[in-house]
């Protein structure tokens, strides 16, 4: 039997946009992960992302290696900020 | 006191309106109040800039300016801030982020307005482009220079 899996949105940003050409990715992950599962399953599909120290946030709040998803969370990758 | 109007909006797509955001925070209890405009400055690292454009996740830098602004009048005695974020294209010499600090003595207006402009820069979920005549990168994220980029249109 498949493991539950969620399906999440990713908003992108600035480097990470312009990289992924694209403002939001779709990726299916597996109940229970950790936002750094999250960050190796994104890394395995786009490389490049291991160079960037990019940030997560889970519902617009900076969000640990530990956080665990939960199904409808809003995600976004954050590269490094540079407002002002 | 007077109790604090409703913000104005935190992030704007036109220029911004210092005027409005200073009748924002001033009121007779306030002695000093102290202002920072960051403008668009023509060179970066020797090199010359054409234009900036700055984009931001818009409710987490909204959330993240609030707190900001909340945490600054909790620890200055009496302050009230007032920030507005400019997002999209920012010609050379206008303000790209202002913030207006009213407190009743100007050691606390002062402090407050370092402290609020120090946290936006370290911690809200903006992020500013440089446009070259050749090509643009965002700052923080050299790798990120293209020539002739553009990043996708915003929603």
């Amino acid at each position: 039997m498949a493991a539950t899996t969620h399906s999440h949105r990713i908003l992108l940003f600035a480097g990470v946009a312009q990289r992924a050409g694209a403002r939001e990715w779709r990726v299916d992950v597996a109940a229970g992960s950790t936002v750094a599962e999250l960050r190796e399953e994104l890394a395995r599909r786009h490389p490049w992302l291991r160079e960037l120290p990019v940030a997560f946030a889970v519902n617009q709040a900076l969000a640990a290696p530990t956080t665990r998803l939960a199904a409808g969370d809003e995600l976004a990758l954050l590269p490094p900020v540079s407002g002002g | 006191m007077t109790p604090a109007p409703p913000h104005l909006p935190w992030l704007t797509r036109g220029a911004i309106d210092l005027a409005r955001l200073t009748a924002a925070v001033a009121t007779v209890e306030h002695g000093a109040i102290c202002t920072f405009l960051g403008t668009a400055r023509r060179t970066s690292e020797g090199r010359e800039v054409n234009l900036l454009r700055y984009e931001a996740y818009p409710e987490m830098a909204e959330k993240e300016l609030a707190a900001i602004v909340a945490e600054a009048e909790q620890r200055f005695a009496g302050a009230r801030v007032a920030v507005q974020h400019r997002l999209g294209d920012c010609p050379l010499g206008e303000a790209s982020v202002a913030v207006v600090a009213a407190a009743p003595h100007r050691v606390a207006a002062f402090a407050a307005c370092r402290h609020v402009i120090d946290a936006i820069k370290e911690r809200a979920p903006i992020w500013k482009q440089e446009q070259f005549r050749d090509g643009a990168a965002w700052v923080g994220d050299p790798a990120s220079y293209e020539p002739g980029a553009r990043p996708p249109a915003a929603d």
